[in-house]
């Protein structure tokens, strides 16, 4: 018999161990494939999609491949740990270290070949749906179904990469263990392993700290938060799986009248026995979740960011031209033709933004170009836009500080109004009395005004008077084409801006945003994030199911047993139903559970970074993972228990 | 009436090659009696201890234990007379790993919904008397083979059940440790008057029955009790046995 025969031969029979391992690795090959499909495809080279969708998926293809090797590396590992009395024996019969690693490695080779091969096939059945379901998702023209030799070229070289080089690593692994570790592995209770006071409260206080920092957060402090609430999360979950819940397992354990209430002693006693083993696996799955919760839940809610499309993007078409600008009347009349041309209604509205040097009172070393317009133009862009002007007319001095988009708002809290000196003309100050009520110019057209708040903020609106007094240094002159649906501007000046957009920090005369065009390459981008959140999120949930399920499975001999013995005592099918469901609800919901607390706290901090809520959004993604995660474990629990029974009787 | 009644019982475990384990076994047991069962290995000792103790089905037959059939009952109802009506001592100790001692003792009453004052009680009184106070603590991997075939015995004592039931309790053990619970078991019979039913290999152990019935193929062969001396009852066991043309290994522990 050949080593490949007796590997095949393992497998085959080990089939229910590794059959949630092999579906999930068949699954990563399956989602890697079919992204290929699609960025490779013909109609997408042709620059069907914006090239930041394409790099998106791309990205994240690479993303999941790293993924799936360390996935693929805990679970040859957990599986090889669990067969570690199985290798004693071979080495005892005298099988060679080099043997056992050429057995070893044959096996996983086998089922990465077969993962790679039953990926491949549902990649191109399910391919077809998938191009159509991101032609869908995408709102661009459907994408007829072809394979090209890319796709599958790529797919099975680096996953053929990927299960060798995992081979090998694990066959290599194996030789250092001794015999007499290999056959001691996995006979006795590990409960003696005593959890630490100290550090059970060290993993309640972290995550305690991190909770409240992530509550407290707002926009200002969010991005420097964000590492050190991650660390210390991932910190503290760790320690509340290693030694918290040890030791809440063995307060428990010592209080009888819950703890020798009928078959509660088996369950605590199982928990207390495995604690060790399964803090490892509930600490992946929940950081898992969380991370697959979290991302789905970010680009969910950054759909919203669309809804305020509207109030960022004033002008369905905004130009502004640089100071000299030769080519201004060129670009307008090139607007205006386009414009008519598609027989778009449209109103124009005009404005200068006037550019003067001053010194900031709070920063009074450093000069300042700060940009102010008349408040007049601001209640004419204003009205035109839709809003009701409804701003209080200005004093001498006084300016209201420019939103250059509604998330602004986080900020203003945050913010200490300044007031300024002109350079040039020492009598005049401007001094900030509050804060714009709309937009009126889109951000990407606005020079800044707050450099050191990572800029933020657009300028000032002074009063007429003031602005006829001040003499500007420099003059850019804004053009903002109003219309009734902006989403019919779309592909207009595309001369002028391919993506609909020329940011006013270019070396170009000016600057341009096309709001129908924009809005399609954003809503692309963010349809394309969500779709690839929702397939990294899958792959990461099925990841954890995995973890989830090979616990159960590789145990289930060892429980089996134990659950034979005590049937023999007397223990009713309804006692042994019930036992059963409070493990594996255990197993199932714990991690689960924490991951959802641990995401909504990410998610007030995310909230922090959007204008409008997206509650909505985090509760529909939070509930759809709870519900899959209830289906899942009512499917084992009915099959677990099934296999029980049949294996008892 | 009898305690333990076995009617006819048959049992044949279908499969390629049907086979009878049991074949129109028929006897019964007195209240406080301490009766061993021996027969070659593959006679059916165990098969007839899993019928009695309703762990399996007979194919014809019956058994009754105070005028009852067990095997009338339900999945459920089975279950609760299990663990209310039988101890067992299994060959292979079935100890739960994952419980301490106490656990494992204790687990009858516990699943029963004994409260957990009462629990405790017993608990320390079987302890006692099975010398298992210092071990109370520990699991079942840091017993002694004798530690743990008598932690086995006290879980199957622990709820007074009507029938005791052993199958080959001294099988693992040396013959100090093989002695030690014997002693314990017939001292529990008359103490207690806690009826026993046994099934081993061992003439010794048998030596402490007040009755040995002996098996072969399923089928009843023959019975002693013991009478006076317990030297003459082990002479007479092993006369049997070498009769009944067991393999010569099974007259384990031939010794005066
Ligand atoms: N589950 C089973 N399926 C099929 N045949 C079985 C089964 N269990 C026992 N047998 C057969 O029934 C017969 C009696 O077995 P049993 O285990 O009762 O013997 P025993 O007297 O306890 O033997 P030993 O002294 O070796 O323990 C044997 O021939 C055995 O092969
Ligand atoms: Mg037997």
């Amino acid at each position: 018999m050949t080593f490949l025969s007796f590997a095949l031969r393992n497998v085959i029979r080990n089939k229910r161990t590794y059959a949630a391992y092999f579906i999930s690795s068949a699954f990563s090959v399956m989602i890697f494939f079919v992204c290929a499909l699609f960025t490779s495809h013909p109609a997408i080279k042709d620059g069907l999609l914006a090239d930041s969708a394409v790099n998106a998926m791309v990205g994240a293809e690479w993303i999941l491949y790293a993924f799936a090797f360390l996935f693929v590396l805990y679970s040859v590992s957990s599986f090889l740990n669990s067969r570690s009395r199985e290798f004693g024996i071979y080495r005892m019969h005298g099988m060679t270290t080099r043997q056992l690693g050429s057995l070893v490695f044959w096996e996983n080779m086998l089922i990465g070949i077969a993962a790679i091969g039953l990926g491949i096939v549902a990649g191109l059945l399910t391919g077809k749906l998938f191009l159509m379901v991101c032609s869908a998702f995408l709102d661009i023209p459907s994408l007829p179904f072809q394979v090209t030799a890319s796709p599958l070229f790529w797919t099975i070289g680096s996953f053929t990469a990927l299960f060798v080089a995992i081979s090998l690593i694990t066959s290599a692994m194996l030789g250092s263990s001794k015999l007499v570790d290999l056959f001691q592995a996995g006979q006795r209770p590990k409960a003696n392993q005593k959890p630490s006071a100290s550090l059970a409260l060290l993993a309640i206080l972290l995550l305690a700290a991190s909770y409240v920092l992530a509550a407290t957060s707002v926009a200002t402090t969010v991005y420097y938060r964000v590492i050190p609430v991650v660390a210390m999360t991932v910190c503290g979950t760790y320690l509340l799986y290693a030694q918290f819940i040890g030791l809440a397992v063995q307060r428990l354990k010592q209080y009888r009248p819950l703890s020798w209430r009928r078959t509660n002693v088996v369950t605590i006693a199982s928990l207390a026995h495995r604690f060790k083993d399964n803090a490892r696996m509930f600490f992946m799955v929940t950081i898992l979740s969380t991370v697959s919760f979290c991302s789905v839940g970010v680009f969910a809610s950054t759909h919203t960011l669309l809804r305020s499309f509207l109030d960022d993007y004033p002008s369905a078409i905004a130009y502004i031209a640089k100071q000299g600008s030769q080519v201004e009347e060129e670009h307008v009349e090139q607007l205006k033709g386009e414009l008519a041309s598609k027989g778009i209604p449209y109103k124009v509205a005009e404005m200068p933004i006037h550019y003067v040097e001053v010194r900031g009172t709070s920063t009074p070393k450093r000069l300042q170009t700060l940009p102010i317009i008349r408040l007049s133009d601001y209640k004419t862009a204003v009205e035109l836009a839709g809003h009701t002007f409804d701003e209080k007319p200005l004093e001498d001095g006084e300016g209201l500080v420019i939103l250059t988009t509604q998330r602004e708002r986080s900020f203003i809290a945050a913010r200490k109004k300044d007031s300024y000196l002109l350079i040039d003309q020492p009598g005049i100050t401007i001094r900030e009395i509050g804060y714009t009520s709309q937009v009126p110019i889109p951000n990407y057209l606005s020079a800044k005004l707050d450099i050191e708040l990572e800029a933020q903020f657009g300028g000032i609106v002074v009063s007429d008077a003031l602005f006829e007094r001040i003499v500007p240094d420099s003059v850019d002159r804004y053009t903002g084409f109003y219309v009734p649906d902006y989403k019919e501007t779309a592909g207009i000046g595309a001369q002028l801006a391919k993506d609909g957009l020329v940011r006013y920090q270019t070396e170009a005369p000016y600057a341009i945003t096309v709001s129908g065009t924009l809005y399609e390459v954003q809503r692309s981008l963010y349809s394309m994030m969500l779709l690839i959140s929702l397939l990294i999120g899958a792959m990461f949930f099925l990841a954890a199911g995995s973890f989830l399920y090979f616990r159960l499975y590789s145990d289930l001999d060892y429980d089996r047993r134990q659950y034979a013995m005590i049937a023999k005592l007397g223990l009713t099918d309804k006692e042994l139903a019930v036992i059963v469901t409070r493990q594996l609800a255990i197993l199932f919901f714990v991690p689960t559970g924490v991951a959802v607390v641990h995401s909504l706290f990410a998610f007030a901090a995310l909230q922090t970074m959007f204008y409008l809520s997206v509650a909505a959004e985090l509760i529909i993604v939070l509930a759809s993972f709870v519900a899959a995660q209830l289906a899942y474990f009512y499917f084992i629990r009915q099959r677990y228990l099934r296999n029980l029974r049949k294996r008892m009787s | 009436m009898a305690l333990l009644e076995v009617n006819q019982l048959t049992k044949i475990y279908e499969g390629k090659v049907a086979r009878t384990a049991l074949d129109h076994l028929h006897f019964s047991v007195e209240e406080g009696e301490f009766v061993g069962i021996m027969g070659p290995s593959g006679s059916g000792k165990t098969t007839l201890l899993n019928v009695i103790a309703t762990i399996d089905e007979p194919t014809a037959g019956s058994v009754s234990l105070r005028g009852h059939d067990p095997h009338s009952l339900n999945k459920e109802e089975m279950a609760l007379f299990r663990r209310r009506e039988l101890g067992f001592v299994f060959q292979q100790f079935n100890l739960l790993d994952t419980l301490t001692v106490e656990e494992n003792i204790a687990l009858p009453l516990l699943l029963d919904g004994i409260p957990v004052q009462e629990s405790e009680q017993r608990l320390q009184r079987v302890m006692q008397k099975l010398s298992l106070t210092a071990n109370g603590e520990q699991f079942p991997y840091e017993l002694s083979g004798g530690q743990m075939q008598r932690t086995a015995i006290a879980r199957a004592i622990i709820h007074h059940p009507a029938l005791l039931m052993a199958d080959e309790p001294t099988g693992n053990l040396d013959s100090k440790s093989a002695g030690d619970v014997m002693s314990l078991i017939s001292a529990l019979n008359a103490e207690e008057r806690t009826t026993v039913l046994m099934a081993t290999h061992d003439a010794v152990a048998a030596s402490y029955c007040s009755r040995v019935i002996f098996v072969k193929d399923g089928r009843f062969y023959n019975e002693i009790y013991k009478g006076d001396s317990r030297q003459q009852f082990f002479q007479n066991i092993i006369d049997m046995l070498s009769l009944l043309g067991g393999d010569i290994r099974d007259l384990s522990f031939v010794r005066p």
